[in-house]
């Protein structure tokens, strides 16, 4: 079986769970860090479509079932709609490099966060304040710059623990680079 | 042209596939799929949970034998009221009953107290929740009211094996009937908006005109006891203000809740013991 999907929605997985406890302790200051943004990059700009495409739906069913109730599967579908549209762009894109990675998830981590009103319906998205949603994307696109590089790394590591080597792979004949 | 060579070259039709293959899924294999993930990634929590626990553990560990000996003289005064609050409470009981029994009125809906760790607080910019170390396995059923020290917290909206999720009576999507403490009036309570560093807040709608409330002279709020899932006086929180709302008929305003709602870690769930008498 293909390990690279596998190992991208563990690592997502763990993602999840790092943001859910960091959401935790700063649910005493009434604010909270989104950062499913974090979660493309790698896929975006190393991995070929079908494990990409994969692995990013798996990751959006396993943030959608710790989530309040939106529809189950809508974070999949965005995800996997996000990647879409990066690995068809990625050609075109610088790929070398952090600043690739960072600026990737913090766009996907805007989109994704304005998405949520929708997702969660008008009569509960009007229960919240504009301060509130700025504040908290601020803080979100703060902890995605810092998550990302981190997050990046341990991904290609954990694939390279796995024999899979992204970076050299996407050099090759139809790779992403 | 080869499957692959399609995936490869129409990424979108096979993304446009995907989106339509999950759409027509079963209601049921997405339901078996969002509790299989669910339960996936409670052990986690879990361990967190229990880690912090560990960790409050060390910590008190590291207090002297005076402080602690002072904490546990404390505790033995608190106790003490507590015993004369219970024989007061069971004094009252029975009272109601006899009552009850004499006028013959519908008794209340007694319940039982479970009491439960907090596994995770969730404070998100549309919804606050907690997930509690305890669910199916304490027998919890979906929708039973959870209290604290200082009144409401939610109502359980999730049941998993060994976990539950609460909405916070904070969130927006928790709307439950409220009356001021001393008044009989049912008026209707809904959480939200919360705005950032500052206390939970919610809002009231359909209060009598006669309730008056400012900053200086807050109105204490409390369940109404309708609708069948809160008893009765359980205290909400406090009317900040209130004004006439657009058709004149009513008064609308803020309610702040209690300051400790962002930061609990134990809550009690209130089991009721007889189900069909509440429905």
């Amino acid at each position: 079986m293909d390990p690279r999907w596998i190992v991208i929605v563990l690592a997502n997985a763990l993602l999840v769970f790092l943001g859910g406890q960091l959401n935790h302790y700063l649910a005493h200051y009434s604010v909270c860090a989104f950062l499913l943004g974090a979660c493309l990059p790698l896929a975006g700009l190393r991995l070929r479509f079908k494990p990409g495409l994969v692995a990013m739906f798996l990751s959006g069913l396993v943030v959608d079932a710790t989530r309040p109730p939106v529809f189950f599967g809508s974070s999949a579908i965005l995800l996997a709609t996000l990647f879409t549209c990066w690995h068809s762009l990625r050609l075109r894109l610088p790929r070398e490099g952090v600043a690739p990675q960072v600026v990737g998830a913090l766009l996907a981590n805007i989109v994704l966060f304005l998405a949520q009103p929708v997702l969660l319906g008008f009569d509960i998205a009007v229960g919240t304040t504009w301060s509130r949603v700025l504040v908290d994307l601020l803080f979100s696109e703060c902890a995605v710059v810092f998550v990302t590089p981190w997050f990046f790394a341990l991904q290609e590591q954990a694939l390279i623990l796995r024999g899979v080597d992204l970076a050299n792979e996407a050099r090759q004949p139809g790779g992403a680079l | 042209m080869s499957p692959l060579q399609f995936v490869r070259q129409r990424p979108f039709a096979v993304l446009g596939i995907a989106i339509m293959l999950w759409l027509l899924a079963p209601v049921a294999l997405k339901r078996l799929a969002r509790v299989s993930l669910f339960e996936f990634g409670a052990p986690a929590d879990f361990a967190a949970s229990y880690a912090r626990d560990l960790q409050q553990y060390w910590s008190l560990r590291t207090r002297s034998t005076n402080e602690l000996l002072q904490t546990a003289r404390d505790l033995a005064n608190l106790n003490a009221s507590y015993e004369v609050r219970m024989q007061e409470n069971d004094t009252l009981r029975e009272e109601v009953h006899r009552l009850q029994d004499i006028l013959r009125l519908p008794t209340n809906a007694e319940y039982r107290t479970e009491i439960a760790r907090v596994v995770r607080r969730e404070f998100s910019t549309w919804s606050q929740r907690l997930v509690i170390r305890k669910g199916r396995n304490a027998a919890i059923p979906v929708g039973a009211p959870v209290i604290f020290t200082g009144g409401v917290v939610g109502r359980v909206s999730e049941v998993y094996a060994y976990t539950a999720v609460v909405d916070l009576i904070s969130s927006p999507t928790l709307r439950i009937a409220a009356m001021v403490d001393g008044d009989s009036r049912p008026f209707s309570f809904q959480g939200g908006p919360n705005p950032p560093f500052a206390q939970a807040r919610g809002s009231v709608e359909f209060v009598p005109l006669d309730i008056f409330a400012s900053p200086e002279s807050p109105k204490r709020i409390v369940t109404a006891g309708l609708g069948g899932v809160f008893p009765p006086g359980i205290v909400i929180g406090h009317v900040q203000n209130l004004e006439l709302d657009t058709g004149g008929l009513f008064k609308s305003g803020n309610v702040l809740l209690d300051p400790r709602l962002n930061e609990l870690h134990e809550v009690a769930v209130l089991v009721p013991l007889n189900p069909e008498q509440q429905e």
